[in-house]
């Protein structure tokens, strides 16, 4: 903070960051505690979280997004549980009733964070979403289905704070598909950020010899990568998780186990859109998916999800 | 932005490209492996007793060497320093043993935990009984290329690095799912002890960033 427009930035920051809450607050979709949620610890203050749905019911037989959504400070970030060179992503464990099944969890992709010097790490501001499909059973009587979410989880600015706890939600059931929720806005801005497979229409390749791997991406303006918390022991991903241009080359020192993670390419123009890619890369240098189940369509249909809005 | 330096720009930039040729630090970005030579330095305790890693290594009792990145305000070291005691129980386990046992605070003024006087409490505090060695000019860290705090190296007695990462494989103080709980330096310490290969050499550090 030595210019003084820069310490005025740093005094407006928290207040602008509780202002944003108010007005979320407002809306009914702000970061008030659940009534039923136990949480507990310093990071509480800065980044807290809640357990919510996609849709305002759930039918029997349906699948619909449930997620624990963050409420992060301004100034403050949580982190993707990708590869971090510090902090891991919060643990989160999802319960629900017998004959409910919840899947595997999906990450929104995250922007790259640089602390000065040597460090890079993964993470999400503002607000962010972590979702799970939840499945009911056919036969699920009327009435409200319990749902929780263990949390574990470490916010920081310059320091970091942690905190944990249970997060809770009662989801009523409805006869017919639950119309979208509340929260519907939230998990529009996790769709958004969740990476697709590669086609052949991306004609990404990737070579890798014996000390890195590279990863072509024709069209490219300027690419990242994110690597999964598994793999090869990568030399620095600050150094090479980002590029300009077609290419990325990330050095290696760990033979030749896969190594997975999410593309995100952009392409220059208006927009400022980009593609987000989860791939393997594989010890041949091949370019594979990583398996993943579809997600349950948006709730309402098509005109409830509005790229440009809930990005 | 980086950190307000007290001495002229280029005088630390010489200072630091001397220190990392002679140091034999890893590639740009990137810290010391296993196998790697362990970067020497030279660094004042928090009574002002100074510690040299190469003078230590050359003594005959000293079996391995650990260094152990420190912030005492960061609520990682804070957990293993004073709720599970993770540092300080196996610090003396091997102090019989011949395993020196240092701790290096990287903090420059103005940072979290750093500073003379916060460390002299915090070794009353924690009740630390090794060496808590200040290294304000962060040389030394950014020497191995320590990133977090703990950040943990295993040292051989010819001066290699044996072990780089973290702890432990508990970032939440228990390990994920069914998963056992593993102290990687003290598997590390185990193996270098007997003059076996270390299994795992390397894994992933956690905790606070260390701002260089």
């Amino acid at each position: 903070m030595r210019h003084p427009l820069l310490r005025l930035a740093c005094l407006a920051a928290p207040l602008a960051g509780l202002a944003g809450g108010a007005a979320a607050a407002e809306n009914g979709a702000g970061p008030e505690k659940g009534p039923q949620d136990a949480l507990q610890g310093p990071g509480l203050d800065r980044a807290r979280p809640r357990l919510i749905a996609e849709t305002a019911s759930i039918a029997p037989g349906q699948t619909i997004l449930i997620g624990v959504t963050f409420d992060i400070e301004r100034g403050w970030h949580t982190y993707w549980n990708g590869r971090n060179d510090t902090v891991p992503g919060p643990w989160i464990e999802f319960s629900a009733p017998e004959g409910f099944e919840v899947g595997e969890l999906r990450w929104p992709a995250p922007r790259r964070h640089e602390s000065p010097g040597r460090i890079l790490d993964h993470t999400y501001e503002g607000r962010v979403t972590i979702v799970a499909p939840l499945t009911a059973p056919v036969d699920l009587p009327e009435g409200l289905v319990g749902l929780e979410a263990q949390v574990d989880w470490t916010v920081c600015s310059d320091i970091c704070l942690l905190a944990n706890g249970t997060v809770r939600l009662d989801l009523a059931v409805s006869e017919s598909p639950g119309a979208p929720g509340p929260e519907a806005d939230r998990f529009a801005a996790t769709r958004a950020r969740l990476p697709r497979a590669p086609t052949e229409a991306d004609g990404l390749s990737a070579e890798r010899p014996a000390d890195r791997i590279e990863i072509r991406a024709p069209g490219a303006e300027r690419l990242a990568f994110y690597p999964a918390a598994d793999g090869p022991e990568l030399g620095s991903v600050l150094r090479d998780g980002a590029a300009e241009g077609e290419a990325l080359t990330l050095r290696t020192y760990g033979g030749d186990e896969p190594l997975t993670g999410v593309l995100e390419i952009w392409k220059g123009g208006a927009a400022n859109e980009t593609e987000l890619i989860e791939l393997r890369v594989t010890g041949g240098g091949s370019i594979e998916a990583v398996a993943r189940p579809a997600l349950p369509a948006v709730p309402g249909g098509a005109d409830t999800y509005n790229p440009e809005r809930d990005r | 932005m980086f950190a307000i330096r007290r001495k002229p720009l280029i005088g630390a930039m010489l200072a630091l490209g001397a220190s990392l040729v002679l140091t034999g630090a890893g590639p740009e970005g990137e810290g010391v492996r296993p196998g790697d030579k362990a970067p020497d330095f030279t660094l004042k305790d928090v009574n002002g007793q100074e510690h040299k890693l190469s003078t230590i290594l050359q003594k005959e009792e000293t079996k391995a060497v650990v260094l152990e990145w420190f912030n005492p305000d960061c609520p990682y070291v804070v957990r293993h320093h004073q709720k599970d005691k993770t540092m300080p129980e196996l610090a003396e386990k091997y102090k019989g043993k011949g395993v020196v046992w240092l701790a290096i605070n990287s903090g420059t003024e103005g940072n979290q935990g750093a500073g003379l006087e916060r460390n002299q409490r915090a070794v009353q505090e924690f009740q630390i009984k090794y060496p808590v060695l200040m290294d304000s000019e962060q040389d030394a860290g950014l020497a191995y290329g320590a990133k977090t705090t703990p950040h943990m190296f295993v040292i051989t007695p010819d001066g290699r690095v044996a072990y780089a990462g973290a702890i432990d494989n508990a970032p939440r103080g228990e390990p994920k799912g069914d998963e056992e709980k593993i102290n990687y330096v003290e598997r590390a310490l185990e193996a270098v002890l007997a003059g076996s290969s270390v299994e795992t050499a390397s894994s992933k550090a956690y905790g606070c960033a260390i701002k260089y």
